[in-house]
């Protein structure tokens, strides 16, 4: 005999009741259900323990994404099980200050990402650099995005490095990161870098110049590349700049047009 | 899961947790009310509206609010967790780990790869290792992989031992997940494409985690205690999340 009580399993015949005369509520409703479930089910003693861990705070928060965006909506959740149709592709640094999910409160299925070092595009080159040009391919013609949005930001190590250290003779110091950083070798060249070294004390005032400088070499690189220049010819897609000045708490943001070139 | 399933599992819980009944019920009377008066969204911001609506909304409810936490960030960063993830729109860590600004450095490639040291060319991945590692010195490095991975999906179903890719760049990055692909033909021989494609998916998170390890700057971080590897694998259609930990 069930111990549940009568008055849940009459709501939950009202529910059913109501989900056969609205068939289109069926998604929403069946979520909403899971969630209860989901969160009766895990009701446990509310005993901290001494040690959180990163782990513990990661999961946690995992948990928090299900009740604020995997339950609460259904109907992307559900459509996002099906695939994904993304209208960006951004461009970000991997520094842990400038996610843009963050900082533009994007969520589940908005913008396919790419991080790296210093939000860089290194330049086309036949059988170069696939860990770039794979996701700008998958992006263009499988994805078929509609805005490329390249964004750079301040205090960005990856161009401190550039403009204190990456010497024109490669005679570099790190094993990777120079290298890496070379990219924007042509951005330093045009935010006058060297010039300005001799008259500028605040290396923050070069590398602000600098940071913006990159993120217009970046863009300027993803037209190396055959598909895209078709696609930005074709007004498939629009090419962007960004600028996230995490010091002053602005965010600036420009079109980046062929014509400029 | 059905309708029927999620009914039937909140009543195994009633049944098995009495004392939950009252907060069920007033739960339940919640859901129905809420279907009779739900209203479908609609009206979506489009493209750049949306991302300075966006960049509003941060500054309001993070920027702005935390103001401790903002103003040590305009001085750097301490990040104690380095993520690599996929570049799916659907699978971004600071969204399904709700991660405040600061948490984590985090790469993001298409299928989450890491490749072998010195076996990329151009160092997107090596340059954000060497950063991590030696400068950042996080105390964690997490690889996360997801289901319905498109990378993965062409790992398993292209990039063929012998024979010409089909696609300019994206199978020669995929190729990195080879020895993954072995590994789970050799083990799961007559099972669907689509069962490959999952057991490939956490298989390659393993494969990346193994390439970390060829790092001789994260290895000497491992052996002094300085740095652990992990796993994690995020199924996006059953909404669940797993996580291990990587021994060498």
């Amino acid at each position: 005999m069930s111990r549940v009580p009568y008055d849940i399993l009459h709501l939950e015949a009202q529910i059913k009741d109501y989900i056969e005369r609205h068939p289109e509520k069926r998604v929403t409703a069946t979520a909403k259900l899971a969630e209860l479930a989901e969160e009766m089910d895990s009701e446990k003693d509310t005993s901290t323990s001494t040690t959180s861990t990163v782990f513990d705070k990661l999961m946690n928060g995992f948990q928090m994404f299900k009740k604020d965006t995997y339950f609460a909506k259904p109907e992307l959740t559900e459509r996002l099980r099906n695939g994904q149709w993304p209208k960006f592709m951004i461009v970000a640094c991997a520094d842990s200050r400038v996610c843009p999910s963050s900082i533009l409160s994007l969520e589940p299925g908005d913008a396919f990402v790419i991080r790296n070092v210093a939000n860089l595009v290194p330049p086309y080159e036949e059988g170069g650099c696939p860990s770039f040009a794979s996701a700008l391919e998958y992006a263009v013609l499988h994805l078929k995005v509609s805005y490329i949005f390249v964004i750079g930001h301040r205090a960005c190590g990856g161009i401190g490095a550039l403009v204190k250290m990456t010497p024109d003779d490669g005679k570099y110091q790190t094993t990777f990161i120079e290298k890496w950083m070379a990219i924007g070798k042509p951005a330093r060249e045009r935010s006058h870098v060297k010039q300005m070294r001799d008259m500028e004390d605040n290396v923050d005032i070069l590398c602000k110049h600098c940071e913006k400088e990159s993120v217009n070499n970046s863009l300027g690189n993803l037209i190396t590349y055959p598909f895209l220049l078709e696609a930005v010819v074709s007004k498939k897609t629009s090419l962007h700049g960004g600028y996230y000045d995490l010091i002053a708490g602005t965010f600036k943001k420009w079109n980046y047009d062929l014509v400029q070139v | 899961m059905s309708l029927q399933d999620v009914e039937a599992k909140i009543n195994a819980v009633v049944e098995k947790k009495p004392e939950l009944s009252e907060k069920v019920t007033a739960k339940l009377e919640k859901i129905l009310n809420d279907l009779e008066n739900l209203s479908v969204d609609d009206g979506e911001k489009t493209g750049f509206d949306k991302v300075h609506a966006g960049f509003d909304k941060f500054k309001t409810k993070v920027y702005n609010k935390n103001t401790e936490l903002t103003e040590k960030l305009k001085t750097g960063q301490w990040p104690k967790l380095m993520i690599v993830a996929c570049s799916d729109s659907r699978v971004c860590p600071t969204q399904i780990f709700k991660l405040a600004p600061g948490d984590a450095f985090i790469v993001r490639n298409v299928a989450n790869m890491v490749p072998a040291y010195e076996a990329e060319g151009n160092p997107s991945v090596g340059s954000a290792v060497e950063y991590a590692v030696l400068h950042l010195k996080v105390d964690h490095i997490f690889v996360v992989g997801h289901r319905a991975c498109g990378g993965i999906g062409a790992l398993v179903k292209m990039c063929p031992d012998d024979g010409e890719y089909k696609t300019t760049f994206i199978e020669n990055w995929c190729q990195i997940g080879k020895p993954a692909r072995a590994l789970v033909k050799e083990a799961h021989k007559d099972e669907s494409v689509e069962d490959l494609c999952k057991y490939c998916e956490k298989e390659s998170v393993n494969n990346s985690l193994k390439n970390l390890l060829s790092y001789p700057f994260v290895v000497d971080a491992v052996k002094e205690g300085k740095i652990t590897l992990h796993g994690g694998y995020y199924d996006h259609i059953e909404g669940t999340f797993e996580k291990w930990d990587f021994e060498a």
